[in-house]
């Protein structure tokens, strides 16, 4: 089994300084960027496979296809079996976290900005651990 | 004869002398220290009244040769509201013995059945009376001052008419009417028709009750047509021999004004935090990321320079969002 991970954000700088990050901590050699959701539900859907997970890091405030909608989007493709999603936000209310946990896909919440070490600990997380090991 | 210790100040209003004299002989068997003034005429006697004296008790003669009968009576007790005044008649008129009475005299004496006992009754009763109808006078006036004075608007409406039957200053202040418009009035003149009915039956819940007061407010119509809020109490009294309820209405328009500006003002605050959380969150967030990632050493040179710049933009981004939440916080004032 393999991880493939993506990072959908509408800020370039925000998917610049996360694919830094990923790389720099050895969380994936090799993430993918999309700045719009669209865009990136179309990939999944070209590349899923059985042997692989999408690790998603989503940003929640996107124009056109937020991150809620994207994941109601992935569940109606079907295509949310194949994905493992860590919900990020720059915001620090609480209200989006609760919300995150309603989705069977989200395994996580990520408040910006993304850090070695905040990766670090989400390699831990109980669906990734076997993969990091 | 024994003799009272009481001083009497007394006015006597006789044109006849001969009774003037018996009046005052039979009243000095009874008392010790009396001093007596004499008027022959109600032009006299007027004088007297209203000079400097003090009177226990005035004797008025009902027939003077300047004035007489009910308008005498009348023009006397209209002078002196408060010394109690005994008429002495030669005729039997009892009609006008009884109306005078009604006017407010205390007492009448026939001359012809005077004797010093009768007379020393007649005074020490009309007396005690007096002091027992000032009491009364006070309390009332005391009660009356209570409803008058009261900074609280107050009126009283007929139960059945829905007529106003008394109205306080402060009422006429809040309204706008003048007393006498007011009490040609009926409630649903101070309404909207579109309110009347809402109070037509909030008052049905007060109708076996003593005392009401209600968790709403109401609305109001002045004169002016300009509404305002009040709250309002309501008793059951009897007032005037009717069946009727007080109301105390407290005017809450102005304080209502304050409420809606404050929550103006707590709606702009929650909005404020949602900037806060989100809107200036966001840039500081891609800031502190920057950062963390300059701080790895895992970019080169013209990365770094990049990401310098773009910490430039970012700051800028978060000025603006610091500006628009500084213009939210202006305070909100009540709309007059």
């Amino acid at each position: 089994m393999n991880l493939e991970v993506l990072n959908v954000d509408d800020d370039k700088m925000v998917l610049f300084i996360h694919e830094k990050m990923m790389i720099h901590s050895e969380f994936s050699s090799s993430p993918k960027s999309f700045e719009d959701g669209y865009n990136t539900l179309t990939y999944i859907s070209e590349h899923k496979s059985d042997d692989k997970k999408f690790v998603i890091f989503l940003d929640v405030n996107m124009p056109n296809l937020d991150g809620w909608d994207f994941m109601d989007e992935l569940e109606k493709r079907e295509l949310d079996g194949y994905c493992y999603i860590f919900v990020v936000t720059s915001s620090i209310d609480t209200s989006d976290k609760e919300k995150a946990a309603t989705y069977d896909a989200a395994i996580g919440f990520v408040e910006k900005p993304l850090s070695i070490e905040s990766l670090k600990n989400l390699k831990t997380t109980k669906e990734l651990l076997p993969f990091f090991d | 004869m024994t003799k009272t210790e009481k001083v009497l100040e007394l006015l006597i209003v006789e044109d006849n002398f001969g009774d003037y004299t018996l009046v005052k002989e039979y009243l000095e068997e009874h008392f010790k220290y009396m001093t007596c003034q004499h008027a022959i005429n109600y032009e006299e006697a007027e004088v007297l009244l209203k000079g400097e004296a003090k009177f226990d008790v005035i004797f008025l003669d009902l027939s003077l040769p300047d004035l007489s009968g009910k308008s005498l009576v009348k023009k006397v007790l209209s002078i002196e509201g408060h010394t109690p005044v005994i008429i002495l008649t030669g005729s039997l008129n009892l009609d006008l013995c009884l109306e005078s009475l009604q006017l407010g005299v205390s007492d009448y004496l026939f001359k012809d059945e005077l004797n010093p006992n009768a007379l020393f009754k007649s005074i020490n009763y009309t007396i005690e009376k007096q002091k027992q109808r000032l009491k009364i006078l006070e309390s009332e006036k005391k009660y009356s001052d209570l409803f008058h004075l009261s900074p609280l608007p107050m009126f009283v409406y007929d139960v059945e008419t829905l007529k106003f039957l008394d109205v306080n200053s402060a009422t006429i202040e809040l309204f706008g009417y003048k007393k006498e418009v007011f009490l040609g009035m009926s409630l649903h003149q101070i309404f909207f028709s579109k309110d009347m009915d809402a109070f037509l039956g909030a008052l049905e819940q007060t109708v076996h009750k003593d005392s009401h007061s209600f968790d709403d407010y109401f609305s109001y119509k002045k004169k002016s047509g300009e509404e305002i809020n009040a709250e309002i109490t309501i008793k059951t009294i009897i007032f005037q021999n009717r069946k009727a309820k007080l109301v105390v209405a407290k005017d809450i328009t102005e304080r209502l004004l304050h409420y809606k500006a404050l929550a103006s003002q707590n709606e702009k605050l929650k909005q404020i935090a949602w900037q806060q959380s989100h809107e200036m969150r966001s840039p500081a967030s891609k800031i502190l990321g920057i950062v963390e990632l300059l701080n790895t050493g895992a970019c080169s040179k013209k990365e770094e320079g990049l990401l310098i710049k773009e910490i430039g933009n970012t700051v800028k981004e978060l000025d603006n969002v610091i500006r628009a939440i500084t213009k939210n916080t202006k305070q909100i004032q009540p709309n007059k």
